[in-house]
C-alpha cells in the first residue's frame, strides 16, 4: 500500500482551514481560513482527474475567488462607511460561497464532473465554515425570506436525469434549511447538518459502489431485495417521510420556527420540501417494484455491507431522543 | 406489544401462507373476547388509550388483513416473506394510529401507513399505469401533511396533545381548521380530492385495494373526529362549507358512477361516495352523526372490501374487469350470482345490512342540521340504490361473453371468503348495543 502523501497533506489542510475559519476570532483571520479551504480543495477534486472535474474545478475556483474578495472587500469597508447596514453585505458572498442565494446553480453543474466523494464533500463538508461565519452575523428576516424564496431553485431537479445533479439540487434546499437552522440555533444545525450529511453519506457510497450515474440505469438493475428496501428506505429518509431519521430535520426545523413565529418562512419551506418530494420518488420508483426488466449482462454484486444502515433508518426517530439530548 | 412487535421478525420466517392467515384470523377472535361493552374511553394510560370506536377499528383491520390472505391466494409463491412482513406491518401500524394516545405519534403513524400501501400498489400491481397511480397517492397524501403537522406543533405551546380532549379551544382561527382537518378529508376522500382513489384501486391488487377501501379510508375518519373536538368553536361555523360540498359531490359521483366500464372503478366512486355520507355524519356534530359514521364506516369496510373481492374473482377468470365482457354471469356461475346479489345489496343499504343502519342515523342527524337536506339526501339514496342496481344487473345478465377458451369454477375458499364478509356485515345488527 502505497501512501499518498500529497492527498494526506490536503486533506489534512482541507479540516485545519475549516477549524482555522470557524475557531477565529477576527473577520481577516476567517477570510484566511475560507481561502485556505480553496486551494486545498482544488487538488482533491482532482485526484481523479479528467476534462469534466477540471471543467467542474475551473467553475468552483472562480466563484470562490470572486465571492471571496468580494469578502475582503467587504470587511475591508466594514469600519469606514458601511457602518450597521455592512451586515449585508458581508452575508451575500458567503451565501455565494454556500451555492444559496446568488448563484445556486453553480453546484450541479460542478457536481455533474466531480466523483462521488468529492461531490459529497462540496455538498456537506464545504458548507460548514461559511455557515458559522452567517451565524455570527445578524440578518434581516427580508432577506430570510427572499433567500428561501430563490432555493425554488430546486425544482429544476424536476427535468434532471443525472443523480448528481438531483443530489446537488435537493443539496440546495436542505442548505436553505441548514441556514434557517443556524440562525436560529446552533445546536439545532448540527443535529441537522449531522442527520443530512450521514443520509447524503449513504447515499452517495451506494451510488458509487454500483456505478449509478443516471436515473434510468436504475430501471434496469437486477438488485437483491434488501437492496432495494435499503435505498427505498434511503429515499424516503432524505424525503423526509415520518418514520425515518431525515423527518426529524424536518421536525426540529419547524419547531424552532414556530417558536420564533417565523410562520411565513415556514411555509415556504413546506411547500418546497414538497417540490422536492416529486424528484425524490421518480428515484424511489424502481427500488419499489418487485418484478422489472433488467439486463443480463449485469454484474451481481455480492456485497452487502448496508444493511444496518438500513435499521439505522428506518428506527432511529424512535433512538434518536436518546443520541441528540 | 412486545408479541406483536416479536412477530415482525417472526413473519419473515413464517414459510406457509395459512400459518399467517391463521395467526390473524385467531387475533381477531382474541380481541373480540376481550370487547369492552362501554361506550366511552377506557384502558387510558401514559402512551396508549382506546375507546370504542378505536377498538371497532382496530378489529376491523385485523379481520380485513385475514381475510386478505384468502383473497390473493394467487401471490401464494411470490415473495411470501414480503408479503407476511407488510400485512405485519400494517397490524402494527393500526396497532399504534388507533390507539396512541397523543396527536403526534398519531401523525407519525398514519403517515407511515403510506409506504406499504405504495409498496403494495407497485410491487404487486399489474398495469404500468401504477406509476401515474401511486405518484396521485403520494402527492395527495403528503400534501397536506406537514401543514397539519405544524398546526399540531404550534398547538402544542398552549396544549398537551391529548387525543380523547375533553374541552374545546377557543383560539383557533380558521387556518387551524383547515389544515388540520384537509389531512384527514384527503384520506376520507372528500370530493374533489378524490382523483387518487379511483386510480389507486385501479392499480392495486386485490390486497391493496381492500386495505385501502376497508381500512386506510377509516383512518381518515378516526382522524376528523379527534380533531372535531379540538377545532369545535370554528366547527360551528365553517362545517356547512364541507357538507353541503360533500352533498354534491355524493350527488355528481353517483351519477358517474353510471358511465362506468371498469368494475374496480364503479366500486370505488361508490365507496368515495358512502365516505362522504361518513364526512357529513362527523361535520354534523350530533349524537346520531357520530353513532351513524361509525356503523356506515364499519359497514363500508366489509361491504366494499367483499365487493373487491368479487370483482378480482371475476378479474382471475376473464383476465379483465370491464363490465362489456363480465356479463351474462348467471348462466355460468349462478351461485356467485346469488354472492354478487347480497354483496350489491348489502352496498345498496338493504335490510338487515349494517349500512341501512348508518345511513338511517345519518338521515336523522341531517335532519336535526337543517330542514330541507334530507330531500337531496333522499336522491342520493336513491341514486346510490341504482348504481347497486346496475352493477348487478349488468354483471349477471344479458348475453354471455362467448369468446372464453375455457371456464374455471369458483373455488370453495372464494364462497368462504364472501361468506366471511357478508355475515358480519348482516348479522351484526343483533349486537347493535356495542355501536350506540
Amino acid at each position: 500500500m502505497n501512501l499518498n502523501l500529497t492527498k494526506i497533506m490536503f486533506f489534512i489542510m482541507l479540516m485545519f482551514s475549516t477549524l482555522m475559519s470557524i475557531s477565529a476570532s477576527n473577520w481577516l483571520s476567517m477570510w484566511m481560513g475560507l481561502e485556505l479551504n480553496l486551494f486545498s480543495i482544488i487538488p482533491i477534486l482532482n485526484f481523479k482527474s479528467s476534462i469534466y472535474s477540471i471543467e467542474a474545478t475551473m467553475k468552483y475556483f472562480l466563484i470562490q475567488a470572486f465571492a471571496s474578495i468580494l469578502l475582503l472587500i467587504f470587511l475591508i469597508n466594514k469600519n469606514f462607511f458601511f457602518l450597521n447596514n455592512s451586515n449585508i453585505m458581508i452575508i451575500m458572498p458567503l451565501l455565494m460561497k454556500l451555492s444559496l442565494m446568488p448563484f445556486p446553480l453553480g453546484l450541479p453543474s460542478m457536481m455533474e464532473g466531480l466523483n462521488g466523494m468529492a461531490g459529497l464533500l462540496m455538498m456537506t463538508g464545504q458548507k460548514i465554515s461559511p455557515l458559522i461565519m452567517i451565524s455570527y452575523l445578524n440578518t434581516n428576516k427580508n432577506l430570510i425570506f427572499l433567500i428561501t424564496l430563490i432555493s425554488m431553485n430546486s425544482i429544476l431537479g424536476l427535468n434532471q436525469n443525472s443523480m448528481r445533479k438531483i443530489l446537488a439540487m435537493s443539496s440546495i434546499n436542505n442548505s436553505t434549511g441548514m441556514w434557517l437552522a443556524i440562525l436560529l440555533n446552533n445546536k439545532l444545525w448540527s443535529n441537522y447538518f449531522v442527520i443530512y450529511s450521514m443520509l447524503n453519506f449513504l447515499m452517495i457510497k451506494i451510488l458509487n459502489n454500483y456505478n449509478i450515474n443516471y436515473i434510468n440505469q436504475l430501471k434496469f438493475f437486477n438488485l437483491n431485495f434488501f437492496f432495494k428496501l435499503n435505498m427505498m428506505m434511503l429515499i424516503f429518509s432524505i424525503m423526509g417521510l415520518p418514520p425515518m431519521i431525515g423527518f426529524l430535520m424536518k421536525w426540529m426545523l419547524i419547531k424552532n420556527l414556530i417558536y420564533n413565529n417565523m410562520y411565513m418562512i415556514m411555509m415556504m419551506l413546506i411547500m418546497l420540501t414538497i417540490l422536492n418530494l416529486f424528484f425524490y420518488i421518480k428515484m424511489s420508483y424502481f427500488m419499489l417494484f418487485n418484478f422489472n426488466l433488467f439486463n443480463k449482462w449485469y454484474l451481481q454484486f455480492k456485497k452487502n455491507n448496508y444493511n444496518f444502515f438500513l435499521f439505522m433508518n428506518f428506527f432511529s426517530l424512535f433512538f434518536s431522543y436518546l443520541i441528540f439530548y | 406489544m412486545l408479541i406483536l412487535f416479536s412477530m415482525i421478525f417472526f413473519s419473515l420466517n413464517i414459510k406457509s401462507w395459512w400459518l399467517a392467515q391463521n395467526f390473524f384470523f385467531f387475533f381477531f377472535f382474541f380481541m373480540y373476547f376481550k370487547i369492552p361493552m362501554f361506550n366511552y374511553f377506557l384502558n387510558i394510560s401514559y402512551l396508549f388509550g382506546m375507546d370504542m370506536f378505536s377498538y371497532l377499528m382496530f378489529m376491523l383491520g385485523t379481520w380485513i388483513i385475514s381475510l386478505v390472505y384468502i383473497s390473493s391466494l394467487n401471490l401464494k409463491n411470490i415473495y411470501l416473506n414480503y408479503f407476511n412482513f407488510l400485512m405485519f406491518i400494517f397490524l402494527i401500524i393500526f396497532y399504534f394510529c388507533f390507539f396512541s394516545n397523543n396527536f403526534i405519534m398519531f401523525y407519525i403513524f398514519y403517515e407511515i401507513n403510506l409506504i406499504p400501501v405504495i409498496i403494495l400498489i407497485y410491487g404487486w400491481g399489474y398495469q404500468y399505469e401504477r406509476f401515474k397511480a401511486g405518484f396521485y397517492l403520494f402527492i395527495y397524501m403528503i400534501f397536506f401533511s406537514l401543514p397539519f403537522f405544524s398546526c399540531l406543533l404550534n398547538l402544542n405551546n398552549t396544549v398537551f396533545l391529548f387525543m380523547y380532549y375533553f374541552d374545546y379551544l377557543n383560539n383557533l382561527n380558521f387556518y387551524y381548521y383547515l389544515f388540520l382537518m384537509m389531512i384527514f378529508l384527503v384520506k376520507m376522500p372528500l370530493f374533489l380530492f378524490h382523483i387518487w382513489l379511483p386510480k389507486a384501486h385501479v392499480e392495486a391488487p386485490i390486497c391493496g385495494s381492500m386495505i385501502l377501501a376497508g381500512i386506510m379510508l377509516k383512518l381518515g375518519g378516526f382522524g376528523i373526529y379527534h380533531i372535531l373536538m379540538l377545532v369545535f368553536k370554528v366547527n360551528l361555523n365553517l362545517n356547512y362549507f364541507f357538507i353541503s360540498l360533500c352533498l354534491i359531490g355524493m350527488m355528481v359521483l353517483s351519477l358517474v358512477c353510471f358511465f362506468q366500464s371498469d368494475l374496480k372503478i364503479l366500486i370505488a366512486y361508490s365507496s368515495v361516495v358512502h365516505m362522504g355520507l361518513v364526512i357529513i355524519g362527523f361535520l354534523t356534530l350530533n349524537n346520531w352523526g357520530y353513532f351513524g359514521s361509525l356503523i356506515l364506516m364499519f359497514g363500508h369496510g366489509l361491504c366494499s372490501s367483499g365487493l373487491f373481492c368479487l370483482s378480482n374473482i371475476c378479474y382471475l377468470r376473464f383476465k379483465s374487469r370491464s363490465l362489456f365482457l363480465n356479463k351474462g354471469l348467471i348462466n355460468i356461475y349462478p351461485f356467485l350470482s346469488f354472492w354478487w346479489f347480497l354483496l350489491c345489496s348489502s352496498n345498496m343499504s338493504f335490510p338487515p345490512s349494517f349500512n341501512l343502519f348508518g345511513e338511517l342515523f345519518l338521515l336523522i342527524s341531517l335532519m336535526i342540521w337543517l330542514d330541507y337536506f334530507y330531500l337531496l339526501y333522499f336522491l342520493i339514496m336513491i341514486l346510490m340504490f341504482l348504481y347497486s342496481l346496475y352493477l348487478y344487473l349488468y354483471t349477471q345478465y344479458g348475453k354471455l361473453f362467448f369468446n372464453m377458451n375455457y371456464l374455471v369454477y369458483i373455488n370453495l375458499t372464494e364462497y368462504l371468503l364472501l361468506f366471511m364478509h357478508w355475515v358480519p356485515l348482516n348479522l351484526i345488527f343483533l349486537i347493535m348495543e356495542l355501536f350506540c
